[in-house]
């Protein structure tokens, strides 16, 4: 008898322990099948965040009426982006600058005009040092 | 559904296209990461207002991410279920217990009242089982047992190895067993004693 207690217990305890599985395997089926759901107030809040982190896209400019305004801005700006922007600009000023420095020196010296030149330090210059060149420069 | 079972390398494709610029990028993502997201963090929180501001903050975590995201450095759907496990678990442990609700009282006994009540029974009966586990247990077992997610996976989230996962997960299912022998009648499950 002894023997048949502890085989009934022993099978309740199986039958328990199957009972026991099969109702956390029914529990964790019914959660499965509920679905989180999410509330529309909440996407709109991941969104939201979402757009304000987003890294902005490549943004085609506008077109502007008046494009030739503020050259000096949209250089500026264009060099802020990228600094060889800055090189056409840059360059054509020096060259100009160069141009202009170089005229004065060649005005200096006589290179403008025929007659300036013969009245010319270099000029003079020239004659004193290479006589057979003299006769080349008016006035000698 | 757990985020696996959509395609790992698509959330990565989504996420490059997002912080390229694409607005629908994060609309198609948010749509297809959230509410498993939002699904792990309720069953580890039991609450839902503060399982929704774990989510936002984990996504909030991912889109800041998204620039500087390689790919192939590890699946955006562990990666946020990462974030999300860690933020439940600091949240955890810093709130004060709070008693739980019992269920309202509904004399409405219109047809299939009695079912939803039921049904509303056995998941508070489940949610009440998993917060009195251990939390390691309580992460595996709802990660594996409730979404579905592979051990090699769950070990990755979890930052555990696999062996710990199986582990962590068969304690837990005696946890709940024991936690909840004793319902089955209650919870309207038949063969009870």
């Amino acid at each position: 008898m002894m023997h048949d207690g502890k085989d009934s217990d022993g099978r309740r305890g199986e039958l328990g322990a199957l009972e026991a599985d099969s109702m956390l395997e029914q529990l964790f089926a019914e959660a499965r099948a509920t679905p989180a759901d999410p509330r529309p107030e909440f996407l709109e809040r991941i969104m939201a965040d979402a757009a304000a982190m987003q890294p902005q896209a490549d943004v085609v400019e506008p077109v502007r009426d008046r494009p030739a305004k503020n050259l000096l801005r949209q250089v500026g700006a264009a060099a802020a982006r990228r600094w060889e922007a800055l090189v056409w600009p840059v360059g054509l000023a020096a060259t100009a600058l160069s141009g202009v420095w170089l005229g004065g020196w060649a005005d200096l010296n006589g290179f403008v005009s025929g007659s300036g030149f013969a009245g010319s330090d270099l000029a003079m210059s020239l004659a004193y040092g290479f006589p057979q060149a003299a006769g080349l420069i008016g006035g000698y | 559904m757990a985020l696996d079972s959509q395609s790992p390398s698509g959330d990565a494709e989504l996420l490059a296209r997002y912080a390229s610029g694409d607005r629908t990028a994060a609309s198609v993502l948010t749509a297809r990461l959230v509410p498993p997201a939002l699904a792990v963090a309720q069953r580890l929180l039991g609450d839902r207002a503060e399982a929704e501001d774990v989510v936002q903050e984990a996504m909030l975590r991912l889109w800041r991410a998204a620039p500087t995201w390689e790919v192939g450095q590890a699946r955006v759907s562990t990666w946020l279920y990462r974030v999300v496990v860690n933020l439940c678990t600091d949240r955890f442990r810093r709130r004060v217990p709070q008693p739980r609700d019992d269920l309202p009282d509904r004399p409405d006994t219109a047809p299939g009242q009695e079912a939803r009540l039921q049904a509303q029974a056995r998941a508070e009966a489940l949610q009440s089982a998993l917060e009195t586990l251990p939390e390691r247990q309580h992460q595996a077992v709802v990660l594996r047992d409730i979404e579905g997610l592979p051990n090699p996976q769950i070990a990755e989230i979890l930052g555990v190895s696999v062996e710990a996962v199986e582990s962590l997960a068969a304690r837990g299912r005696r946890g709940l067993k024991q936690a909840l022998s004793g319902r089955q009648a209650e919870l309207g499950f038949k063969d009870d004693a």
